[in-house]
Formats: C-alpha cells, sequence, structure tokens
C-alpha cells in the first residue's frame, strides 16, 4: 500500500517536471521570437508624447570605476532598470562633445548622477563619494528626493510661487500632433505588432509610507493622546488620595 | 504655538523649496555648435546637414557621422524615407504641412528639419512657440534665426510642408 502510494507520488512529480520544463522553453522561445521582431521591425506609428519625461545623466570619465559600477546599477538592478527605461537616460563619457558642451560647465565633479525633471530643474544630483554605494541606496536616494515629502497629496504638490505656475502652464500645453501614416502622406504600412515608443510623464518611483496610512496613523496618535489626556485628567479630579 | 502654525502653514503653501532661477533655453533646440553640420557638397546636401545635426542632438553621434560618410545631394521625402528605413532610424515625419508635427517636434524638444525656399532648402527648427520660431539654416550655421511664428508657418506650407526628425532622446535641458 506505502509502496503504491510513493510510486503514485513520484509519478506526479515527474510529469509535475514535464510540464513545467515545456512550459519554460516555449515561453523563452516566444519571448527570443518577440525581441527579434522588435529590434529589427522598427517604425514609428504614434509619436511620444514625452514632453514631461524626465532625464537622466549618468556622466563620468569612461576609465572610473565608480562611473561604470554605477551605468551597470542601471543595467542590471531592477529598480533602476525600470527607472531607466522610464525617462530619457543619457550615458556621457567626460571625453564626448556632449560633456564639452552641455555638462563641463555645470557639474560640480565626476562622476555625477544627476535627475532633471523635463523644466531642467534637478530632482537630484549625486557626485563622487556623494553616490551612495549600492544601487538600492542609490535608488533610495532618487526616490526620496523625488518625492520630497512623505505625503503626496495633490495640494502640497501645487506649484504655488508664481514661476512654478508658469512652469506648470507650459508644461501642460500639449499639442496634439498628426504624424505619418495619414490620408496626405506616403503609404506607410503599419505594423500592428510594434508597440507605441515609451511615453508618458515622469516616472512612478517607489515613495514612503501611504497618505492613508499616514493619515490612519496621526488621526490614531490623535484620538490615544486625547483619550489618555481625558484619563490622566479624569484620575486626577476624581481620585481619592486616602 | 500661533507663530508655530503660521510658520507651518507658510512651510506648507510655499513648498519650503528654496528660490532657484529657472533655465529656459531658448532656443528649446538649443544645438551646440560642435553639433551644427554644415551644408556640404557643391549640388546642397541640407536634408543630410539638417538630419545630421539633430542625430547628434539626440544623442546618435555614430549614426551622424555614418550619414555624413555614406549619403549627399538632393532628397525626396519618399527616398529620404527609404534611406533612414535602410539605416534603421526611428524617425517620423510629414509631407502635409501639418503643424501640429512642429508644435509637438519643438515641445519634445527633438527639433525637426522643414523645408523652406519654395522646397528648394531644408532647415532645422529649433523653437517654435505662440510668437516666435528660430531656424538653424546649415548654409550658416554660426546662429539661430528667428522669425514670427505665421511668417515660418506660411513659407514652409508654400515649400511642400515637408517636416522629417529623427526620434531619440534629446540632450537634457540645462540644470537649475
Amino acid at each position: 500500500m506505502l509502496r503504491e502510494f510513493f510510486r503514485v507520488l513520484l509519478i506526479g512529480v515527474a510529469l509535475g517536471l514535464i510540464f513545467c520544463g515545456t512550459f519554460v522553453v516555449m515561453s523563452s522561445l516566444i519571448s527570443a521570437c518577440y525581441a527579434a521582431e522588435v529590434t529589427t521591425e522598427e517604425r514609428v506609428i504614434d509619436l511620444p508624447q514625452d514632453s514631461e519625461k524626465w532625464f537622466v545623466s549618468v556622466v563620468g570619465d569612461a576609465e572610473d570605476p565608480q562611473f561604470q559600477a554605477v551605468l551597470q546599477w542601471f543595467n542590471e538592478d531592477e529598480k533602476l532598470k525600470d527607472l531607466k527605461g522610464a525617462v530619457h537616460f543619457w550615458k556621457i563619457a567626460s571625453n564626448s562633445t556632449a560633456y564639452e558642451t552641455r555638462y563641463k560647465h555645470n557639474v560640480k565633479g565626476l562622476p555625477t548622477v544627476r535627475i532633471q525633471e523635463a523644466s531642467g530643474a534637478v530632482i537630484y544630483e549625486g557626485v563622487g563619494e556623494q553616490i551612495p554605494a549600492s544601487a538600492d541606496d542609490l535608488y533610495r536616494e532618487i526616490s526620496d528626493s523625488s518625492t520630497g515629502r512623505i505625503i503626496n497629496w495633490p495640494i502640497l504638490n501645487r506649484p504655488i510661487l508664481p514661476w512654478r505656475r508658469h512652469i506648470e502652464r507650459e508644461r501642460n500645453q500639449q499639442p496634439s500632433p498628426a504624424p505619418c501614416p495619414g490620408p496626405d502622406c506616403a503609404p506607410v504600412p503599419p505594423d500592428p505588432t510594434v508597440p507605441p515608443l515609451s511615453d508618458g510623464g515622469p516616472p512612478q518611483m517607489d515613495s514612503g509610507p501611504s497618505a492613508g496610512l499616514v493619515l490612519a496613523l496621526s488621526i490614531l496618535s490623535l484620538l490615544g493622546g486625547g483619550a489618555g489626556g481625558l484619563i490622566s485628567q479624569w484620575r486626577r479630579t476624581y481620585r481619592t488620595d486616602g | 504655538m500661533k507663530r508655530a502654525l503660521a510658520v507651518l502653514l507658510l512651510c506648507v503653501t510655499c513648498g519650503c523649496t528654496p528660490s532657484r532661477t529657472p533655465v529656459i533655453e531658448r532656443p528649446a533646440v538649443n544645438v551646440p555648435m560642435a553639433f551644427r553640420q554644415r551644408n556640404y557638397t557643391d549640388s546642397g546636401s541640407c536634408v543630410h546637414a539638417t538630419l545630421i545635426t539633430l542625430l547628434r542632438w539626440q544623442g546618435r553621434v555614430s549614426d551622424a557621422n555614418r550619414w555624413r560618410r555614406d549619403f549627399q545631394g538632393g532628397e525626396w521625402a519618399s527616398s529620404f524615407a527609404q534611406k533612414l528605413d535602410g539605416r534603421g532610424i526611428r524617425y517620423a515625419y510629414v509631407t502635409n504641412g501639418g503643424v501640429p508635427f512642429l508644435e509637438w517636434a519643438c515641445s519634445t524638444r527633438r527639433g525637426c528639419g522643414i523645408t523652406v525656399k519654395g522646397g528648394a532648402h531644408m532647415v532645422a527648427l529649433v523653437h517654435l512657440d505662440d510668437k516666435w520660431a528660430a531656424i538653424l539654416d546649415n548654409n550658416d550655421v554660426s546662429k539661430f534665426t528667428w522669425i514670427p511664428r505665421e511668417t515660418l508657418i506660411a513659407e514652409w506650407k508654400a515649400s511642400h510642408g515637408w517636416a522629417v526628425t529623427p526620434v531619440y532622446s534629446p540632450a537634457a535641458p540645462l540644470p537649475w
């Protein structure tokens, strides 16, 4: 009886392994085909509405190990890789023309990791030794700088200062282009397998505790403090000593 | 207590942000001198020169240098699209004088090549706002030329309304 049970169990495990293996092989084949198609058939169908996209610049000497390490984080660390995919990412070597013309006069040292809004406002900048020693810490610093505060209530994020208001208004003016392919364009066959280019505005960063949690904790503390005070006062008033 | 509350209120309403002076680049596509490609060959290669400038601005320096090496002479929209396709360059274009395309190109800070002079010449459009446009002419790359918006648009529409641009990441804005 026991032997029969183990035999059935063994068959079950073997079948499970076969199914899992087949699934893994099939899924990797499918992703390989898809990747090949995307890279060989790149064509613009939808214009990216990315005028609010952030910019990430990693600037440094190509030979500098710290510069190389930071670049590696952006290629390998899951969170930084996601961030890289959601922004305009620039790797700037200190011997490039881009460095000479756009960075040399405004970086404080090398390497530099700079995160900017589309307007150019710097959200985060780490230079040399200030750059955290791990990908996790770098992501956390960027995240902290980008949220700027624990609670992301719109009223707190609303630009109040006049010049911020002006910038906000400029940002919100989104044209709606009518690009090719269109009725008056030369024929460009659409390729439905190609996804639109990465659109969108600022990336979604993992922030601190949610506004709801903070609110709940605040209310709880308020109630707790109130109740404590009430009890203490009640005791003081009605306690009979001796 | 009241004073503390007032300070807190001020902090919340002002965001406690140290005031920084925003750097607003004009033109929006502020192509550095080193990236500007002058027109080349006797027959004129204005379309190619414009593309090369925009490719450099969008970080495709190797593609730009290869393009400079391999292509020259005049172009039509269709033949140019074929060349871009052949090189696997990501691009967008219009040939219908659609102004929103120009607005998109400038608001995303990519810029675009536009036809002028009845279609005989192409320049880079590097700025377009409510009142003004700026172009970078590959026959004189030393300066940006500012033109009233409506004048520029009328000139472009009267020149077949062809506009084309590579679609990569524009250079990062100057920090502030």
